[in-house]
């Protein structure tokens, strides 16, 4: 009997990938391939179709301002409507720090350029007050994504000039309990639309949250095998990790 | 009188500083002294007989700089250099002032002065520096400098505002953000560059940063790759290209007892074809194509100078590890371990391939830590491509206070986690790799810089290793 199958398409692999982003690639699959998932990753570039159908899951990561210029147009050209679709047919998502900004409704940088976002997430993501810096730092954060309030905390890096404001009713990832978050002011970070996630965390941010790995996997993975059930892992290094870089958080800042 | 009293007062705090054993005292002499006399460093600098050179780019700076000075001193010159790592204003003055007499001259013909490339400003705008060399500009410590682009714009600005026009500007040819500083109009370029087919890889690092041109923002397509962003790179946007070198590395060949051969050829000013009058032949210490690049910088810079080639070739044979960049230490029980300093994915993807090519799997030391020195963000150990390790190494003790974010790595870049310990202390886990090697064998440390020097600083007080800043002389 071949196991169940799972195809994660990776948006920008190339352009939008920093701080360890490739991390979280690597993480989902080698959770599938230790169940015996058959797990497929595909790039998905600029001027590329994303087949709606075959995604499962999606990934985008973080840029250079420079680089998530690019990535930008061609997200909003081309890729918008696709996205929209896999998630309306049941895919997950995982979007970080531009990738989150770009899943929101809009982006506006340092430069007063304004980036427009394809509206996953209803959020906008404005440039830091002039003279206000750069929000970086090791992150803690209570998990208030329904049903995983009692996961572990979740634990990162965020590195990101803008600040990004939920709309009333957006549903936060997490409660700030260290760092900054979303905007270093109402502590809440990252947000939640149905089957997607965008947070700022890296570090690289699903290694040591396996839960919001599995999480994302098995939301995935319902689409195509339905009633199916992710078999637990033994997750002893991942926790330890985890635990020593919350203790390293409070004790580093 | 106020020169003289600032050199004094610097000198002073140096020797205090020194005397108590805090450190070897890299910054604060420069900032008496600068306080006293603001524009001592400038002063200091026009006194040199031939001037300032400064070294710039994310890796091989201290590698590099070894090499020049190894060369200039063979050529007959001679150079005061700078301690790695005090490449602030202060820092550099501390430098200049403890080589100068107390009549504000310094009686050598170059200061040779590696500095961050986010630092660069520091160095250019009071030294007006006769050469300034760019190795390559990769990822590394975002969170303290800000973005990659945001680094190469600041070093392109102060280049346009600070660099004399008559300045030797020497530039890694294969590196797109680097070569392209060439068009900013200051200086004299020089290019040197990577022809070994050999030696490219077959498929990219997942480190590589700038994929764009630098100068119209099209996706790069690369004819070979060195690792990264490095190789035989065009835009078929704009039409830019890889310039032609002005020195090759036409041969690069890594030996068994991990030694490099290589052969650097000089393009003809003509533009005719090289001849083998115009070739140098060496044997360098430091293997790795990323040491073969540090040599090629090495040469460029001081052929341009006016090096005859004989001494350039017995500079770079004589060149062995800068400090922590594979350094051989050798321990009481026969082993030797081999430290190489990790610092970023670049860095990591150039000693784990180095790990890889070198075939026997030896056991590896492996710490991370997180201080402010190395970067708070320990996530660009997922960028690098430590999978490539997979049945290359021996069994692995992790150590450092992010031990754990690096078990975690290795865990999933594939390795038996049977094979792989967590200890805590940098010591402790070195003596284990040890213990797991061979009678008379090899092991492989790889430190994060802080890790590196804790653990050197604690070999030093077992008398194995010098202190970092007696090695400069």
């Amino acid at each position: 009997m071949t196991g169940p199958r799972l195809n994660i398409a990776w948006l920008y692999a190339d352009l939008m990938s920093i701080y360890g982003d490739r991390g979280n690639v690597v993480c989902l699959v080698r959770r599938c391939q230790w169940r015996g998932i058959d797990v497929a990753v595909r790039e998905i570039g600029i001027g590329d179709e994303l087949d709606p159908a075959e995604a499962d899951l999606l990934f985008i990561g973080g840029a250079q301002d420079r680089e998530q210029r690019l990535a930008a147009d061609d997200l909003l050209a081309r890729k918008a409507e696709p996205v929209r679709e896999a998630l309306a047919s049941g895919a997950s998502a995982l979007a970080v720090c531009g990738g989150y900004q770009l899943f929101g409704h809009e982006y506006r940088d340092a430069a007063g350029t304004v980036l427009r976002g394809i509206g996953v997430f209803d959020l906008v993501t404005e440039p830091a007050a002039p003279g206000a810096r750069r929000i970086i730092g090791n992150v803690v954060a209570s998990p208030l994504l329904p049903g995983c309030e009692d996961a572990p905390n979740l634990v990162g890096f965020e590195n990101h000039g803008g600040r990004t404001r939920l709309s009333v009713g957006a549903q936060p990832l997490g409660r700030v309990l260290h760092g900054g978050g979303n905007n270093g002011e109402d502590g809440f970070e990252g947000c939640v639309a149905g089957r997607a996630v965008g947070t700022y965390l890296h570090g690289s941010l699903l290694p040591k949250n396996p839960w919001l790995a599995d999480w994302l996997l098995q939301a995935a993975l319902t689409r195509r095998h339905p009633g199916y059930e992710l078999p637990a892992l033994d997750d002893t290094l991942e926790l330890q990790a985890r635990e020593s870089a919350e203790r390293r958080a409070y004790a580093a800042g | 009188m106020r020169v003289t009293l600032a050199i004094l007062l610097g000198k002073l705090v140096g020797w205090l500083s020194r005397a108590t054993g805090r450190g070897g005292g890299t910054s604060l002499p420069g900032r008496v002294a600068l306080r006293v006399c603001p524009g001592l460093d400038a002063r200091l600098a026009a006194s040199l007989r031939r001037g300032v050179i400064v070294v710039t780019g994310t890796n091989g700076k201290t590698t590099t700089c070894k090499m020049v000075a190894a060369i200039l001193r063979r050529a007959g010159f001679q150079v005061v250099r700078n301690v790695s790592g005090a490449n602030l204003r202060q820092g550099l003055t501390t430098t200049l002032l403890a080589a100068a007499g107390l009549g504000g001259r310094i009686g050598a013909d170059y200061a040779l002065l590696e500095v961050d490339e986010a630092a660069v400003a520091h160095a250019l705008r009071p030294l007006r520096p006769i050469a300034l060399l760019v190795s390559n500009l990769f990822r590394d410590q975002l969170d303290r400098y800000g973005e990659l682009s945001t680094t190469a714009q600041r070093l392109a600005e102060s280049m346009a505002a600070d660099l004399p026009d008559d300045a030797l500007l020497v530039l890694n040819a294969d590196d797109p953000l680097v070569a392209s500083l060439a068009d900013m109009g200051s200086g004299r370029p020089v290019f040197y560059g990577i022809d070994c087919v050999a030696r490219s890889l077959t498929e990219a690092d997942h480190a590589s940063d700038s994929h764009e041109c630098p100068g119209c923002g099209t996706p790069l397509t690369y004819q070979i790759r060195y690792g990264a962003h490095l190789g035989l790179w065009r835009c078929e946007g704009c039409g830019r290209s890889r310039p032609s070198p002005d020195l090759t590395v036409a041969e690069a060949a890594l030996q068994a007892d991990l030694t490099e051969r290589v052969r650097l050829v000089a393009a003809r000013a003509d533009g005719a074809s090289a001849t083998s009058a115009d070739a140098l032949e060496a044997s360098l210490k430091l293997p790795g194509l990323y040491n073969v690049a540090n040599a090629a910088a090495a040469a460029a810079l001081t052929l341009a100078l006016g090096v005859d080639p004989p001494r350039v070739r017995e500079g770079l044979e004589s060149t062995s590890a800068a400090f922590g960049r594979l350094e051989r230490v050798g321990m009481p029980d026969g082993k030797t371990a081999v430290l190489m300093l990790v610092k970023n994915p670049a860095g990591l993807n150039e000693v784990t391939r180095l790990i890889a090519e070198s075939g026997e799997p030896r056991p590896a030391m492996i710490a991370l830590t997180d201080e402010i020195a190395d970067g708070r963000d320990v996530s660009w150990i997922w960028d690098a491509d430590l999978e490539r390790l997979d049945g290359r190494v021996g069994r692995v003790v992790v150590s450092g206070v992010r031990a754990h974010d690096m078990a975690l790595r290795l865990k999933y870049a594939g390795m038996d986690m049977g094979s792989v310990e967590i200890i805590a202390d940098t010591r402790a886990a070195l003596a284990r790799a040890l213990d797991l090697a061979p009678a008379g064998g090899q092991v492989y440390v790889l430190p994060t810089y802080t890790a590196m020097l804790d653990l050197r600083a604690r070999l030093h007080a077992e008398g194995l290793v010098p202190a970092f800043w007696e090695e400069l002389e």
